[in-house]
């Protein structure tokens, strides 16, 4: 086993690749943003080292092609297992083939590189696949401070209008949801697209120019002091029965069409952002709707679910 | 001999102390893909050409030597193809011969920045 120990602090991700060049590669990438990398060249490798590492690692850098094990057969191992099945999976591929990316959508994988890969795309992907295990995180502490006073809730209402306040409150009101993780991903993606998309009007073309030129943070905070935004709110309310829960989402904007964002196209799979909604209506809730225009949401968990996902 | 130059350099600075070490491994590598590529054309064996030219191909994309990213491409494919399309063993002469050409190439440009001061 290949574990590289250098203590960075930031996290710790799980890279696996049975090419040498591209291990190293990878991984001093990692290291120059701050991860701990543990290092893997083949799957039962990578399977035992997620085993060993499930409380901590952020994230599994696969590659889909090796011998023995390839990167697919990895993630239904790791999906199976409730300990790793939350740790999200960013998927190397050698070419953007349609039908691999769609395979790995169907196995639960959201993230993709393709090799050789731009040096923003990788940190731009890396950083939301680590934004999703810390909300996970966050979200852990929380339920077991707050476990059951989030079982009394029946409604609530909330008013926020930064992206900041989007995150935390996914958080929040994650707990009220009959599975917390499995809704958590899905309530951030909603909540922070209607404050950046709705609200700050920031369309689909413009968060890729802003992220290729690593701009993105900063043109948030840029839209969210403006005193026209500032007075923008996005409304949420939730409604928790025996049966279900339900989140509306209405953010002050025009809407989007958004019937084309319902299901990863495995030709956008690639882009850097923009796999939220289809995160959200594929894995988090049951139930997933827009009203016609777009600046309205609803999701909806039975609390029968089974937890299989 | 096409290569990404941008590319090259900006790993070199990236992973500074670390780049001699990354080369060398890089260096070993291509060679050891080289051979397992000629060894199994020998045999027919198009898992394992296809297996080799598919690391070779990422390996060299990543360092920016793009001629050989595309060579290995090319026999990677063909293998793939001629396994998918259950053809009778390709004539890989060709493919492989460029891809040796590029990696000599490749290896003079190496020693070249390594020489440099």
């Amino acid at each position: 086993m290949k574990i590289n120990t250098i203590t960075n602090n930031r996290g710790q991700i799980l890279t696996v690749d049975d090419d040498p060049t591209t291990l190293m590669i990878i991984s001093s990438q990692l290291e120059e943003m701050g991860f701990d990398v543990l290092q893997a060249d083949h799957g039962e490798q990578a399977l035992h080292i997620a085993k060993q590492n499930f409380e901590t690692l952020n994230a599994i850098i696969l590659d889909r092609n090796m011998p023995h094990m390839n990167g697919i057969e990895v993630i239904h191992h790791l999906k199976k297992n409730p300990q790793s099945r939350h740790i999200p999976i960013i998927m190397l591929t050698g070419a953007n083939k349609p039908e691999d990316i769609k395979e790995g959508i169907d196995s639960g994988v959201f993230y993709y590189i393709t090799k050789p890969w731009e040096d923003h795309i990788f940190r731009s992907i890396i950083e939301s696949a680590y934004k999703e295990s810390q909300r996970r995180q966050l979200l852990k502490q929380e339920l077991i401070k707050h476990h059951t006073g989030f079982k009394t809730l029946t409604q609530a209402q909330f008013s926020i209008n930064t992206v900041s306040q989007a995150e935390s409150l996914a958080c929040f009101v994650a707990h009220c949801f009959p599975a917390p993780e499995k809704a958590l991903p899905g309530l951030a993606a909603l909540l922070i697209n209607a404050v950046e998309h709705g609200n700050l009007e920031i369309g689909y073309t413009e968060k890729t120019q802003l992220i290729n030129k690593n701009q993105w943070r900063e043109e948030i905070k840029r839209r969210e002091e403006l005193i026209e935004n500032s007075q923008k709110k996005v409304m949420v309310s939730l409604n928790c029965t025996c049966e279900q829960t339900t989140i509306t989402i209405k953010d002050a904007g025009k809407g989007f069409h958004w019937n084309k964002y319902m299901d990863i196209d495995p030709t956008r799979a690639l882009d850097s952002h923009g796999r939220g909604i289809a995160q959200a209506n594929k894995i988090s809730f049951d139930e997933l709707s827009y009203n016609p225009e777009g600046n309205c949401v609803t999701a909806t968990s039975h609390t029968h679910t089974q937890l299989n996902w | 001999m096409l290569i990404d130059t941008e590319r090259f350099q900006t790993l070199k600075t990236r992973t500074s102390a670390k780049f001699p070490q990354l080369i060398e491994r890089y260096l070993l590598d291509s060679d050891l893909y080289l051979q397992t590529i000629q060894e199994n054309i020998k045999t027919g064996n198009l898992e394992e050409i296809s297996a080799a030219a598919h690391n070779l191909k990422s390996s060299s994309g990543l360092l920016g030597f793009l001629a050989i990213f595309e060579a290995a491409q090319r026999l990677e494919y063909t293998a793939k193809s001629t396994i998918l399309n259950k053809l009778n063993i390709t004539d890989f002469s060709a493919p492989f011969q460029e891809l040796q050409k590029e990696i000599k190439l490749m290896q003079n440009f190496i020693k070249n920045e390594q020489e440099k001061p």
